[in-house]
């Protein structure tokens, strides 16, 4: 499970989280929707322990990231859109450096790798060096790098960005079966009918700040409109609008 | 033990890389190649000028000067780059007891030996005529020298081999800087450049650990890179024609792990630099142009150290650039104490490397490149 609690970012003058509260909960999907430059990111990377706070505080399975990093991000993983593989490595090398940095070793790390490759069905891109790998094959290495050490969180930044249909249903089947795990899930998007179909709870932001939250049934008849998405930009363009008001 | 894991993936993704290997292959390789005809090219020239015949250009009768300049090993031959002019009336000039004026005609810019014992050797058979004269008249010839200069060299090796010895310590000295900066700034800025840096963070890897794995990897091929440079350097330098410039270099094994082990902790020094530099820099481009300007810092400290005489105390470069004389020439010239300097030089290392830890953590390393 994961908590933000009252997260507060500034970048110089520009308050890129303002006051952020969420929980995730574990066996569900949490998706955070928000337009670009909404602190989707900033606030992930503050969950993951990247960036340090201003004020508030973030838990992972009761562990303060802040204080209990180690603790904390061994219950976690983290995908983000541009996946950052080695292009010189294999996807077999790139399960077992995440493994081992996850301090898994010998024979527990070997198991690990294998596990992972069939749950992603890797096989056959296992022994290959990642330079030249498509997109849907990138994104896929680069979700079992984040699950080799069967993380009970996880995050991804935008994971269908620059995927195809095929490669966004392998990740979407990947997700349904992490969460039927027991797996907390939590993803930023922008498909909303991706995020409508795969959520059991969605967290709107806008500049920062959590403009609602619920099931996308519960937003969308809350805000009495005809889908997720209508109820996304009446939800963010208010916000917008009352703040260049004041 | 993450540090581990980071030291052996770097090293493997490293050794993959061509430009990597290639390029800290290359002055290991190319160096002492390039030094070695340097060598063979001027060590030529030298033996051509030692024994460069002379030419008579105006013929006239002037046998004495000749078979003074014969036995002196000087060649007169027909066409020559250096010339001797004798008068017509050189001969009767001398029998009259009157001065005699010859001309040398040549590249008088050249630096080598024949023009000088050329010129060397007509004072000295004024001399001795002269002499001859004074002796006739009944003076002591001794009469016309009030003083004489006794010069002794006590250098055994002459400037050149001087000069050449201090090149073939710099090419040494410089192997740290150069073998391996590819490599840091593709572990650091590159990493960042291709956003596998926030993998790497967001794992339970602490700053400092990512940065040792960093650094050890980078370490670890520099040191081999740079023990690579020494072996095949003075293998290929033994076998060239440093004896024939006066230098003598010994490339016994034991004088190879004495400069290996000396350059050891600059090596170090240089990696944690490298590093520190590498996840500073903005991108790969930036880390890779800050690196090469970073080459230049030997070769202008090494050049600097030619002109400073008596002990130059434990700096790192200064004090390698004169310490690896000893072993290298069995030179003489003062050195600190290694211990001194390797603390120096490690000590800055774990500074640097604690800066670059703090580097880690500040948000703005997930900027983009």
């Amino acid at each position: 499970m994961i908590e933000t609690n009252n997260l507060k970012k500034t970048f110089g003058k520009v308050t890129a989280v303002d006051g952020l509260s969420f929980a995730a909960r574990d066996g569900a999907i949490t998706t955070v929707l928000g337009g670009n430059g909404a602190g989707k990111t900033t606030a992930f990377r503050m969950i993951a322990g990247l960036i340090k706070p201003d004020a508030g505080y973030v838990l992972i399975d009761g562990a303060d990231v802040a204080r209990e990093r180690v603790k904390a991000v061994s219950q976690l993983g983290l995908l983000h859109d541009e996946f950052g593989l080695y292009p010189r490595l294999t996807a077999r090398e790139h399960l077992a450096f995440a493994g081992a940095l996850h301090g898994l070793g010998g024979r527990r790390l070997r198991d690990a790798v294998e596990r992972t490759i069939e749950l992603l069905d890797l096989s056959a891109l296992a022994a290959r060096r990642t330079v030249g790998f498509s997109n849907g094959e990138r994104m896929k290495v680069a979700l079992a790098r984040t699950l080799v050490h069967r993380p009970k969180n996880l995050i991804l930044d935008e994971p269908t960005r620059g995927l195809d249909v095929y490669a966004t249903r392998v990740l979407r089947d990947v997700l349904r079966r992490l969460k039927a795990e027991g797996v907390c899930v939590v993803l930023s998007s922008h498909a909303m009918a991706e995020v409508a179909e795969l959520s059991d709870h969605v967290v709107i932001i806008s500049q920062g700040r959590v403009r609602a939250e619920g099931a996308p049934g519960e937003i969308t008849a809350r805000e009495r409109a005809a889908d997720l998405e209508a109820a996304f930009v009446a939800l963010t363009t208010e916000t917008s609008m009352q703040r260049s008001v004041a | 033990m993450r540090a581990i894991a980071i030291l052996t993936k770097e090293l493997k993704d490293s050794l993959r890389d061509r430009k990597t290997v290639v390029s800290g292959l290359m002055f290991g390789l190319m160096g002492p190649i390039a030094v070695f005809y340097i060598i063979v090219i001027i060590a030529g020239a030298q033996r051509m000028d030692a024994t460069a015949p002379v030419a008579l250009c105006r013929l006239a009768e002037a046998p004495s000067l000749l078979a003074h300049l014969a036995d002196a090993g000087i060649e007169i031959v027909e066409n020559a780059e250096i010339c001797l002019e004798i008068p017509q009336d050189f001969e009767a000039r001398l029998a009259n007891g009157d001065a005699a004026r010859v001309g040398v005609r040549g590249d008088l810019t050249r630096p080598g030996p024949a023009l000088a014992t050329l010129e060397r050797e007509i004072r000295s058979f004024s001399g001795e005529r002269a002499a001859q004269r004074l002796i006739a008249r009944g003076v002591a010839p001794s009469v016309m020298t009030a003083v004489t200069v006794d010069a002794q060299n006590i250098n055994p090796v002459s400037g050149l081999a001087n000069t050449f010895g201090a090149i073939v310590v710099i090419f040494f000295v410089m192997a740290p800087f150069v073998v391996a900066g590819g490599m840091a700034a593709d572990v650091t800025a590159g990493e960042r450049e291709r956003r596998s840096l926030e993998f790497l963070l967001a794992t339970p890897a602490r700053a400092a650990e990512i940065v040792l794995g960093k650094f050890l990897a980078v370490s670890v091929f520099n040191l081999a890179g740079t023990a690579l440079c020494v072996v095949i350097g003075l293998l290929i330098l033994d076998r060239s024609a440093l004896p024939a410039l006066g230098v003598r270099l010994d490339a016994s094994p034991l004088t190879i792990l004495l400069v290996v082990t000396w350059l050891a902790p600059l090596s170090m020094l240089v990696a944690a630099i490298e590093v520190a530099v590498g996840f500073w820099s903005k991108s790969f481009k930036d880390a890779q142009n800050a690196l090469m300007m970073f080459m230049l810092v030997p070769m202008g400290i090494g050049y600097a150290s030619l002109s400073l005489s008596g002990p130059v105390g434990p700096w790192p470069v200064l004090w390698e650039t004169r310490a690896l004389a000893g072993p290298l020439f069995g030179s003489t010239a003062p050195a600190a104490a290694f211990v001194v300097t390797a603390s120096i030089e490690l000590g800055l290392a774990a500074a640097l490397l604690m800066l670059a830890a703090q580097r880690l953590k500040s948000p703005h390393i997930l900027g983009r490149a």
